[in-house]
């Protein structure tokens, strides 16, 4: 059983090589797809556009327009009054600072005025992070401007924070691991799945079924030959791309965390198959892929913070081996963390796995003898 | 080209799990990513490590624990144990308050709360910082804990102003951006499988062996998708109206129309990748992981476009969704009508010939 399974997979691998542009894609979303995500600042505070409303025009005033610098946001501009809507509805600016007339009078005075920051919330990821950015950017500004001709007083509580395993906040760390991990979901589920359909659309799944080959040796077939590609990518890419390419630095166990990868293949690819089960052309596969595979990512936190997401979806997301996948990979590769800390979370996505991977192959035993 | 159009309606219609996955998939979809995406930060687990235990200390964390952002775990016993929470990624921040700091305090002697966060996700970590100072800034601004020293009012004070949505709740950006994204991703991939089934199955040699034109093929075949796709548009407008309650505040002409010609850009698009791929299976996987990435990523609906760097801005810049998310947004959200969207109707019109001329080029009249 175990050589049947073996030359079949065999088989598969041989037909995987010999498409070139699928080859092609596969090697595009382990290395050039994982590179633009890490470089392209998506999740940061990062080329901010933004202008100033200078009704003050005084010394005070310049001095916080120059303490906008890039990275985080660029060069300011001078803008008019009347402006402002315009330029923000068009989505020039994503910030806009009104310095009121008198400004630096009043804060001299002590009569603690404001100023205003308006900020365009359409633009979620950086209107957050960067309104917090901006308006410490001002508050230090105009103590640094007025504590060297006036002098403050000390604060008497100082607040230390530090980012624990990444310390300067580099996104590229975080968006090229979870670049791969996100294109290990989506290849396993397709490659898997297409596998089985591609054969029942051609008829050669019936040349299978007759030859003396159980269902089953035909699916384990399949899923270790996607696994091992999978593996072999996942392990280049983090090699090649994310630690030589982006200078990404790992912080624990290679091969630890390719183990993990197995054990989340068996799931990914089990669902492959399972989809291939229910669907009876490839459209209806790819309809079906999409379904199951973009909110697997979305979903398991490689985008956007899960805690946020409301109590149902938490719940199911707990229920999805993607979550945990995540969560490993990243206490494993950020944070270090070894097999004392992580096997439950290995276990877990095994046990999940194995069920579907059940599940899978007593549907496609059912189907096959349908179709024979 | 209508026999192509004609032809290809009633493939569709004969294929109803194909059209109900095209339709209730869309509305699936848009659940799970209208309730799911978010980018607000919040339910964030904190655990603290009281090494002073005084009524100061206390009323330092009572602070945090009276945010609306964070909830607290059980304390952490140990410097040991603070590493190993962390690093298991069961809280997200700690905070060490130093023996000596209800002391320190109250002789005004200047003293140091220290916070770790967990950096894994850079822009959850940089959200927590802000919340953290936030918090860090109203302790010091509380005139119980300034005791002696007169409450002094900060130098100068700073307005936000969340302009659009004043609440900053990321759904009224998030449902018309998902919207754009799912009329991305859906009719890119019907229409190249589409043509693509045709070469893998054989019923492409029509083509090649009768007098239509490759244009007459494309566009005949692309006209139903279209059409799917504007019906995917209406139950998403309507989902995203009733059931997301986010108001469409803006012009619903300049949507629909947004809509009109982004969908006839997004199934040239997947009309493209079906002229260099030969299998099903290469087109699905191609088209999937082409526009995925742009479409979550580079597209504005994380980050504006324009503030993109490297490789990211120039896949942004050559995706329709980029163009189409202001207008989705601009409509829903920011309450726009045509004057000031005109920009990006007509940025997105010239994808139309842009991609079809592509196609043209890629397609090959007879088999090679």
């Amino acid at each position: 059983m175990l050589s049947n399974i073996f030359w079949l997979g065999t088989k598969e691998l041989r037909s995987f090589f010999s498409d070139w542009v699928l080859l092609g894609l596969v090697v595009y979303s382990f290395s050039l797809a994982v590179i633009a995500q890490a470089r392209s600042n998506a999740q940061e505070l990062h080329n901010a556009s933004l202008a100033i409303v200078d009704e003050d025009n005084s010394q005070l005033s310049q001095h916080i327009a120059r303490a906008f610098l890039p990275p985080y946001f660029k060069a300011p501009q001078y803008v008019g009054e009347r402006d402002i809507n315009r330029l923000m509805n068009t989505g020039k600016f994503t910030f806009v600072i009104d310095i009121p007339p008198n400004f630096e009078r009043h804060v001299r005075a002590g009569r603690s005025p404001a100023l205003q920051i308006n900020v365009d919330a359409t633009a979620t990821v950086q209107a957050g992070i960067g309104s917090a950015y901006a308006s410490e950017i001002i508050a230090t500004e105009v103590n640094d401007y007025i504590s060297r001709t006036q002098g403050t007083p000390i604060a008497p509580v100082n607040l230390v924070v530090r980012i624990a395993f990444n310390p300067n906040v580099t996104t590229a760390w975080f968006t090229s691991v979870m670049g791969i991990i996100n294109s290990v979901t989506m290849l396993a589920i397709i490659l898997a799945g297409a596998a089985v359909v591609r054969e029942r659309e051609h008829g050669t799944m019936d040349h299978l079924l007759v030859m003396p080959i159980t269902p089953f040796e035909i699916a384990m077939s399949k899923i270790w030959a996607n696994a091992l590609v999978i593996t072999v990518a996942v392990g280049l890419s983090l090699a090649i791309v994310v630690r030589g390419l982006l200078g990404v630095p790992i912080a624990g166990s290679v091969p630890l965390f390719l183990g993990g990868v197995g054990i989340y293949l068996f799931f990914a690819t089990a669902i492959g198959i399972f989809l291939a089960t229910i669907a009876r052309t490839m459209p209806q596969l790819g309809l079906l892929y999409i379904l199951v595979a973009v909110p697997l990512n979305l979903l398991s936190g490689t985008n956007t913070p899960l805690e946020s997401m409301p109590p149902l979806l938490r719940a199911i997301r707990q229920a999805s081996p993607s979550t945990h996948f995540v969560a490993f990979a990243q206490a494993i590769l950020y944070r270090g963390a070894g097999f004392d800390i992580v096997w439950p979370r290995f276990l877990l996505v095994g046990v999940i796995g194995a069920a579907f991977l059940g599940l899978a192959l007593l549907r496609f035993r059912s189907v096959a003898v349908e179709a024979s | 080209m209508f026999a192509y159009t004609i032809r290809e309606s009633l493939e569709l219609m004969r294929d109803p799990i194909r059209l109900g996955f095209a339709l209730l998939g869309t509305a699936f979809l848009m659940l799970i990513f209208g309730f799911g995406i978010t980018t607000d930060v919040n339910s964030l687990t904190f655990a603290a490590l009281d090494r002073d235990k005084t009524y100061e200390s206390r009323a330092y964390l009572e602070e945090l624990r009276g945010s609306r952002y964070f909830s607290e775990a059980p304390p952490l016993k140990d410097a040991k144990d603070l590493q190993d929470r962390m690093k298991s990624g069961q809280v997200t921040a700690t905070i060490e308050i130093p023996v000596g700091f209800g002391r320190d305090v109250k002789r005004g002697r200047p003293t140091e709360v220290s916070a770790w966060i967990d950096g894994a996700m850079p822009f959850r970590a940089e959200t927590i910082r802000g919340y953290l100072e936030g918090v860090h800034q109203q302790y010091l601004s509380d005139p119980a804990i300034r005791g002696k020293g007169e409450a002094s009012a900060p130098l100068a004070k700073t307005e936000i102003r969340y302009r659009y949505n004043q609440d900053f709740d990321s759904i009224f950006a998030m449902v018309p951006s998902t919207i754009a994204m799912q009329l991305a991703l859906i009719p890119a991939i019907l229409m190249a499988l589409a043509i693509v089934r045709e070469k893998e199955l054989g019923s492409i040699t029509n083509l090649y062996v009768t007098p239509v034109t490759r244009l007459e093929f494309l566009l005949g075949k692309q006209l139903p998708y279209v059409a799917v796709a504007m019906i995917n548009f209406a139950m998403l407008l309507l989902m995203a109206i009733f059931i997301f309650k986010v108001p469409l505040k803006g012009s619903f002409l300049v949507l629909t129309l947004g809509a009109l010609i982004y969908v006839t850009t997004t199934t040239a698009y997947g009309m493209v990748i079906s002229t260099f791929t030969r299998t099903q299976i290469a087109a699905l996987f191609g088209t999937a992981i082409l526009t995925v990435l742009p479409a979550t990523m580079f597209s504005g609906m994380m980050t504006p476009v324009s503030s993109l760097t490297g490789m990211g801005a120039i896949m942004g810049r050559l995706f329709p969704m980029a163009y189409f998310v202001p207008i989705s947004v601009g409509t829903f959200t920011k309450g726009l009508g045509f004057a000031d969207l005109a920009g990006y109707l007509g940025s997105l019109a010239l994808f139309i010939p842009g991609l079809t001329l592509l196609s043209l080029v890629l397609l090959p009249k007879q088999e090679r």
